[in-house]
């Protein structure tokens, strides 16, 4: 095709005013050069719909289910974390399963040590584990135990209870009202403050939790990062970077490398969560 | 061991996203997506659409501003979530005044419709898939992003510029060859 570049400068819109013009005119006065464009335009256009097509396909692979608010307080994660720990810790205490607490208990109220020790904080929140206790127990136990929390002994150290993964996206559709979708509530809206250092040649690829946040020593500027923070029978942080997990020490402020996570049932429960 | 996840997205700020994406980093892209999704796909829902429709508009809109920001011409004087939305909302008025529009054209069967279309948009894109990955790449990075020469040469790791536009212009003709097999010039034009 003689015309190749012109035409295709013309159907991008490359052509300056005067080349513009002096084409139109060529074209209207040549019905070859009128095929030749029209027959063109049509498969820029195909072209065009198959990158669109195929941007489509890329974002249908995204999973959305689980959607995230980007860009929250930290203070939310900190809400979340506290608001998974006192449902847990109240469900441990109030064990709804059983019927009645012993009879001459004396109930006090606690000094919680710190904000996040406290179980009573949020229990206007996490009301599941109270209103069920409340059906359990005679009225005058049942009215103590409304004024008052839980005893000191146990709410400094409250366990709390694992919440497991597997039922919860086998049973994702489940329609009742139950503690793990309170707790689920709060969670996913969590947020934990990361910096990334790419300037300290000494560190490759490295992080470290210094003064409540993370720093990720490196490049991170090629992909997309994610941090998993996990709480089960222990605490554990997980960075998901360059289609790899990693483990990540939160208790420790030195300096570590990241190191890949093998172990395939882990891999695959984290990728079960990062889907959802 | 039993977990409990806190599912956390990107850390990167919206002007960096919007920076990557203005580099044609299409994983920014799916992180503005993710991001948004569920603010989107509400403006549709909410407005008597289905939630394949909300989809559907959502990721039209984000081909727009992919498309847009590609350019190198957009400027964000707003939220990047509020460009969107917008777009979005457009998409959508438009779809809703076409469906009214095609149930009257319905009543009235006054206008023709070209239904040679779909069928010369399927021949292109069964072209399109007998190229090569590279030469779909180039024509797909040159025709819709609008990319340089540069650009396509460093994304492709072209040698230079010239081998860019060399095969450019050889995987269009090839193109052309493959349509032209399929039908003839004339089923084109209108």
């Amino acid at each position: 095709m003689e015309n190749f570049e012109l035409i295709d400068k013309f159907i991008g819109g490359h052509l300056n005013d005067l080349e513009k013009q002096e084409f139109e005119q060529q074209l209207l006065s040549d019905p070859v050069l009128q095929n030749d464009v029209a027959f063109q335009k049509q498969i820029v256009e195909g072209i065009k719909k198959a990158r669109i097509s195929e941007i489509k396909a890329m974002l249908n692979q995204v999973p959305v289910g689980g959607a995230v608010q980007l860009g929250l307080a930290t203070g939310k994660i900190i809400t979340g974390i506290i608001a998974v720990g006192t449902i847990t810790a109240s469900l441990l205490y109030f064990k709804p399963w059983e019927t009645t607490l012993p009879p001459n208990e004396k109930l006090e109220i606690p000094k919680a040590k710190s904000k996040k020790e406290d179980p009573s904080l949020n229990l206007g929140k996490a009301i599941i584990a109270p209103k069920e206790n409340k059906i359990t127990l005679t009225p005058i136990e049942s009215k103590a135990k409304k004024e008052v929390s839980i005893p000191k002994s146990r709410a400094v150290q409250p366990k709390i209870e694992v919440i497991d993964p597997t039922e919860e996206i086998n049973n994702s559709d489940v329609k009742a009202k139950s503690h793990s979708d309170n707790a689920r509530a709060h969670v996913e809206a969590s947020h934990i403050a990361v910096e990334t250092n790419s300037s300290n040649s000494k560190y490759p690829f490295h992080y470290q939790f210094k003064e409540g946040k993370l720093i990720l020593y490196g490049n991170f500027d090629k992909d997309l990062y994610e941090i998993l923070e996990v709480h089960g029978d222990s605490h554990a942080v997980f960075l998901f970077f360059g289609g790899n997990y990693y483990s990540l020490k939160d208790k420790q402020s030195t300096i570590l490398p990241l190191i890949v996570i093998s172990d395939p049932q882990l891999i695959k429960k984290l990728n079960e969560y990062r889907s959802r | 061991m039993a977990l409990r996840v806190f599912k956390i997205g990107s850390q990167w700020d919206e002007e960096e996203i919007f920076d990557r994406i203005q580099k044609g980093d299409e994983k920014a892209l799916e992180a503005v997506y993710k991001k948004y999704y569920r603010m989107m796909t509400k403006l549709v829902i909410t407005n008597s659409g289905s939630e394949d429709e909300a989809r559907d508009v959502y990721q039209d809109a984000l081909v727009v501003f992919w498309q847009k920001a590609r350019s190198g011409n957009l400027v964000l004087t707003s939220k990047m979530s509020t460009y969107i939305y917008s777009i979005c909302q457009n998409l959508w008025r438009k779809e809703l005044d076409r469906k009214k529009r095609l149930s009257n054209e319905e009543k009235d069967s006054s206008e023709s419709i070209d239904m040679d279309k779909p069928e010369r948009e399927k021949i292109i894109a069964q072209c399109m898939n007998q190229l090569d990955e590279t030469c779909r790449r180039v024509l797909m990075y040159y025709y819709f992003d609008e990319m340089s020469m540069q650009e396509i040469a460093d994304k492709l790791g072209f040698a230079n510029t010239d081998t860019a536009k060399t095969k450019k212009y050889k995987c269009k003709q090839k193109l052309d060859e493959l349509v032209k097999g399929q039908y003839s010039e004339q089923d084109f034009l209108d």
